[in-house]
């Protein structure tokens, strides 16, 4: 293992690198904090935390363990690898050990990371030696094999898209389980915000009404990562008091974060060096001293290059073996093996998207190099997480790119520093969503009078779906009556999960890998460079009908990146209103999104090499929009060629301040301004809705079009920046020195003349 | 008690209470010899319980014909689920000198009690229950209906013939084996006025919206034509398996025995371990152009397993030489007999051999360098076989000249 007390001397002496260093952030070690066994704890299970060199437990899992037992819900917030997962699985089994008959069902996110709790879990049953049945239930479970699931399962472990559409609607084949759930473990909870997690606060709400139906009443289990608001977003998920547990007791070795900004090249263009090629550097200088890495990108074709490069430079000394890319569209089997290797240290080196950033198990690595900003701030430090022992000094560094969000952190550190996590939130009560899981529930059991579901008045909900004979009124109760399985038309989630795999014919026919059909136009489109863990494959024929990539290996010494063009329509004008010098509107758009060429970029220099056609369909979505049309009396005030910086700015204000109305998350929905929109003839913002057909958003931002641009208006106000940043109207990167001025002008103006007051 | 609505009565509904629950009960008493389609109903009691019973699957013990209940369920909707609700059960059986036909319906979504009840009293007293489709859907939706409505479930019957299974293995190969399909191509019946199956659902829940019972006519006459269709397939599916048992005369004389049901009533044959029979049902489509392939190869692991070593061989060869064929099959069938039972390891080299040239000559022609893994394999017998004959000759000859020296295709 190599030494990073001496790396980090190396770089502290290095005047170069602390040329670009902009912020050197360092935690201070903290020592461990243990609570015994619990007295009641089953013996077995004492023996085997002590076969695997457990003497005593942290306090949080302590905690956690004596709040589950009183019979609360708990919600567990501690950073990566402090053993949360034990939090949850202790209370589980100890429970089903008391009692054969206790059923738990676990619930991730994702497949893959139901499949890695599964492998911990099943080691501890298999040390127990007990047996404890626990099933993976999701869409890869063989038919021949759900019976003996639903039957003898003691603790399922599935996503929230199953119970929604398989579990919850068959709920009479599920008897035993519903009968004697004690548990319910949601892990991953800070992923449930926005739209989709409203959707599950419903799928929640639906299952807590069949558990009624069948007599039982889990205790929520829930785990997530550092965000704002963890105990208030577990409370709107599932609806119930929550016992917060966030005193992590896991020591903490010596940590460095240190803020890097590459140094500019080209002095009059304002060029920075390529981010890429300085994490390149960067993670060279760790691997050399034998320091286990992990460098997050933010593209999968940046994952590649990166790991193109890393393993180049190591052919001789490490063999290509040790240093790996990973990323979402790698087999199961692959992932698996790379996982094992990070935590046997086999590997030293993991070139990975966000991928890596959620609760998978790849033990704790001593270098993290995060080649962009991840977006968010509770993004950057579960990434930041990965490196961090429990004892000995690790290291993270933040290298910026030239992008203006980048630039702007990057040069104000303070303003990360100073800043909580995002928040989480949801809207369970949203119209839209309430009204398509009340249809799920009355299919799944008829609804009583007198009973409730969310906030809304059932009944008169009821009473319009009868009307329309969806549901039949009885006289006591509301039976599901339509000819439809009501989970099948709804989606959790805002894109189709559909798959494009990639098949490599050099010899034979093998799948590799696989990529999601969004981005299947920007990365297998024909001609293509596709690298898979540093080899190059050429895309041959991509079969856009039957999802399938056919790629050659190939040697080259480019790769290509596509160029993606993205276009908004307005298909039909629901309502619209003149209001003083604008115009607010929604109704149906149509966003596309069409690759239309790809360029051939040289390793190492980065230089365009070359380019080319996509001739692929466009991606379409068709969704709601809202949107703020200007007259001329609104801008006649600004220069003309500032105000695509100050539509820009109240753009950004406005992607701010909307999810706050919204209950939603910012990726919920997206602003697209234009200096000259098609549909309106003047300058346009629009935010639409990001989920198919839309889920209210827009119309809901109709409604409080004035409230809104009040808030606006508060926020640019308030905000202590000088010229704009991140938190307001964009960084000044982005937007300009006069950013902010001008879009507190225009929205002046527009609010101004809507309330009759002088701008 | 209160009197049945006249408008119930018009359609020969009766109301009965069942824990204080309503059902609408329509008895009906079909004569023995009224036909459906071309299949009269009480032929069914002719049946031998052995027929009856493999209808139900190679592990099914032999069931009397008369013990059967037939069951068919009329529903809200077409998916399975929670919320796909049955509101009309039609159920057949024998009763002394005609069948009884019994239908239960549900007059509103509160009663359904009283009807899961009646129909768990009808399958629980019955020796077997037939239905179509069942197995996935009917039987899993009663059970479903017990649960939600806190009713005991019926038990498991012992015997469940699903007659969608037989029925796709006799004529899958020749037309859709939908029910309708199966009524008017095999029972030669007509559904000419019939509720078409895909509007039920909405006649009850304009039913249910007026309260008129008279948009449930058309409905309760299509789930009696279900279930009498039921009766009449299993009379139609038991008796070709009994031809079979009675050297196919009669079968063939009715024009019965088509090349897809022979080939159907093969497979059920060899299923059941029956392997002669079904290996003289194969016999009949060796020249029948369509079958003559799957025939074939069902035929040649028969011989093998009844040790016909003659008939197989004649069939290997005949296979190999066939001038289009490409299936390394027959070479290899007949390689592994030469040299395990005639233990004729020239003749089995001189075949690996062939074989391998024919490999050798596709691989070339796809460009591919490394050997397959069926060539790996010929390779390894090739080995073994030169040893052997090695210690067996002494170092004999070398070759056999074997009258297909010549490979096929050159």
């Amino acid at each position: 293992m190599g030494d990073v007390r001496a790396v980090l001397e190396e770089l502290r002496r290095d005047a170069a690198f602390m040329a670009n260093v902009t912020h050197w952030e360092v935690l201070p070690p903290r020592e461990a904090r243990l609570a015994p066994f619990p007295a009641e704890l089953d013996r077995r299970l004492v023996d085997v935390l002590t076969e695997k060199g457990i003497s005593a437990l942290y306090t949080h899992q302590r905690a956690a363990f004596d709040a589950t037992r009183r019979g609360e819900h708990v919600v567990v917030v501690t950073p990566t690898a402090s053993g949360k997962t034990l939090c949850y699985n202790l209370p589980v089994l100890q429970a089903i050990l008391e009692d054969d008959h206790t059923r738990a069902l676990y619930i991730f996110p994702t497949k893959a990371l139901a499949y890695d709790q599964m492998a911990e879990l099943n080691d501890l049953i298999a040390r127990l030696g007990v047996d404890i049945k626990s099933y993976t239930y999701d869409g890869d479970t063989p038919a021949s094999a759900r019976q003996a699931i639903r039957n003898a399962g003691h603790i399922v472990v599935t996503n929230p898209d199953m119970l929604h559409s398989a579990i919850l609607p068959h709920h009479t084949k599920w008897v035993k389980l519903f009968e004697n759930l004690r548990f319910v473990v949601i892990d991953e909870l800070h992923a449930y915000r926005g739209v989709f997690g409203s959707h599950v606060a419903n799928v929640l709400r639906r299952l807590k009404r069949i558990c009624r139906f069948y007599g039982s009443n889990p205790q929520f289990l829930l785990a997530s990562a550092t965000i704002a608001n963890p105990r208030q977003h577990a409370e709107a998920l599932i609806e119930e008091a929550v016992t917060l547990i966030d005193e992590n007791g896991a020591p903490r070795g010596e940590k460095h974060l240190i803020f890097y900004n590459p140094p500019v090249v080209n002095k009059p263009l304002g060029i920075r060096k390529s981010s890429v090629l300085e994490s390149r550097d960067l993670a060279l200088r760790m691997l050399k001293k034998e320091i286990q890495t992990i460098v997050f990108a933010r593209s999968r074709v940046r994952v590649e290059v990166l790991t193109s490069y890393l393993q180049e430079a190591f052919k001789h000394k490490l063999g290509k073996k040790r240093i790996r890319g990973y990323r979402g569209g790698y087999l199961p089997k692959e992932r698996r093996e790379i996982e094992r290797g990070l935590r046997s240290g086999e590997i030293l080196g993991v070139v990975s998207t966000n991928a890596l950033e959620l609760g998978v198990d790849i033990g704790q690595l001593e270098a993290c190099i995060l080649s962009g900003y991840p977006g968010s701030i509770a993004s950057t430090w579960q990434q930041a997480g990965r490196a961090g022992r429990r004892h000995g000094t690790s290291v993270a560094i933040l290298v910026a790119s030239s992008n203006p969000l980048d630039q702007f952190l990057i040069q104000n550190p303070a303003f990360f520093f100073g800043r909580s996590p995002e928040e989480a939130r949801i809207d369970p009560d949203n119209l839209m969503i309430l009204v398509d899981h009340i249809k799920c529930a009355a299919f799944e059991l008829p609804f009583r009078r007198g009973e409730s579901f969310g906030g809304e008045d059932l009944e008169e909900i009821l009473a319009y779906l009868a009307e329309e004979q969806v549901v039949h009124a009885g006289p006591d109760r509301w039976y599901w009556m339509a000819d439809a399985f009501p989970a099948h038309e709804i989606s959790l989630r805002s894109a189709a999960r559909e798959n494009v795999v990639i098949v490599d014919i050099t010899e034979g026919a093998k799948v590799i890998g696989e990529v999601d059909r969004f981005s299947a136009p920007m990365l297998v489109h024909e001609e293509a460079i596709y690298i898979h863990d540093g080899v190059q494959y050429q895309v041959e024929k991509l079969d856009y009908e039957e999802k399938k990539a056919y790629v050659r290996r190939v040697k080259v010494d480019y790769y290509t990146d596509a160029n993606l063009a993205v276009d908004l329509k307005v298909l039909t004008v629901d309502r619209e209103e003149h209001l003083g010098s604008v115009t607010k509107g929604c109704g149906e758009v149509m966003v596309t999104a069409m690759a239309t060429l790809f360029k051939k970029i040289r390793f190492h220099t980065h230089e365009n090499v070359g380019s080319g056609p996509i001739h692929l369909p466009e991606e379409e979505l068709h969704t709601t929009a809202y949107w703020i049309a200007l007259d001329d009396a609104a801008t006649a005030a600004l220069p003309k060629a500032d105000l695509p910086f100050a539509l820009l700015g109240l753009a950004n204000v406005l992607v701010h301040t909307a999810p706050l109305f919204l209950m939603c998350d910012p990726l919920d929905i997206r602003v697209v301004p234009q200096v000259k929109a098609v549909a309106t003839g003047r300058p346009t913002i629009f935010l639409y809705d990001r989920y198919p057909g839309g889920v209210g958003l827009a119309e809901r931002l109709y409604e409080r079009h004035e409230e809104l641009l009040a808030q606006a208006e508060t926020l640019i106000r308030g905000c202590g920046c000088e010229g704009g940043c991140p938190a307001c109207v964009g960084p000044v990167q982005e937007v300009g020195p006069l950013g902010k001025r001008h879009a507190l002008a225009l929205l002046e103006a527009v609010r101004g003349t809507t309330h009759g007051q002088p701008a | 008690m209160e009197e049945t609505d006249g408008r119930w009565a018009a359609l020969g509904l009766r109301e009965t209470a069942i824990n204080g629950r309503r059902v609408l009960v329509r008895r009906m008493a079909v004569s023995l010899d009224a036909c459906y389609g071309r299949v009269r109903l009480g032929d069914v009691l002719a049946l031998s319980p052995e027929a009856v019973g493999r209808l139900g699957g190679a592990a099914q013990m032999p069931v009397a014909p008369r013990d059967l209940v037939f069951l068919d369920a009329e529903t809200t909707g077409l998916g399975s689920g929670a919320g796909t609700f049955p509101f009309l059960y039609g159920l057949a059986r024998f009763a002394g000198d005609h069948v009884l036909l019994e239908q239960f319906l549900v007059p509103a979504p509160e009663e359904e009690p009283a009807a899961l009840e009646a129909v768990r009293a009808a399958v629980e007293a019955a020796g077997g229950v037939v239905t179509f489709n069942g197995k996935a859907f009917d039987w899993n939706q009663l059970v479903s209906r017990c649960v939600l409505c806190g009713v005991a479930a019926p038990r498991d019957p012992q015997v469940h013939l699903d007659l969608l299974y037989p029925a796709r293995r006799l004529w899958r190969a020749e037309h859709a084996c939908d029910l309708s399909t199966l009524e008017r191509l095999q029972l030669g019946a007509s559904r000419a006025g019939d509720v078409p199956g895909a509007l039920v659902p909405e006649y009850y829940r304009r039913y249910l919206a007026t309260g008129e019972p008279a948009h449930l006519a058309g409905v309760l006459s299509h789930n009696e034509r279900d279930v009498l269709a039921l009766v009449a397939l299993l009379v139609r599916l038991g008796r070709l398996l009994e031809a079979v048992e009675r050297g196919l005369a009669d079968a063939e004389r009715a024009g019965d025995l088509s090349p897809g049901a022979c080939l159907g009533l093969a497979r059920i044959l060899e299923r059941d371990g029956r392997w002669e029979e079904a290996a003289a049902l194969y016999e009949r489509l060796l020249e029948v152009p369509g079958y003559r392939r799957e025939a074939r190869q069902a035929l040649t692991v028969l011989y093998k397993r009844l040790k016909r070593w003659e008939e197989a061989v004649a069939l290997w060869e005949a296979w190999l030489r066939e001038p289009d064929n490409r299936s390394l099959t027959p070479y290899v069938e007949l390689a592994k007999y030469l040299e395990h039972q005639a233990k004729d390891y020239d003749a089995a080299a001189a075949v690996v051999e062939e074989a391998l040239w024919l490999v050798r000559q596709r691989r070339r022609l796809a460009r591919r360098r490394a050997p397959t893994p069926e060539e790996q394999d010929l390779l390894a017998r090739a080995q073994r076989l030169a040893q052997k004959r090695e210690r067996h000759a002494g170092g004999g000859t070398l070759r056999m000249p074997l009258d297909r020296a010549q490979p096929p295709g050159t």
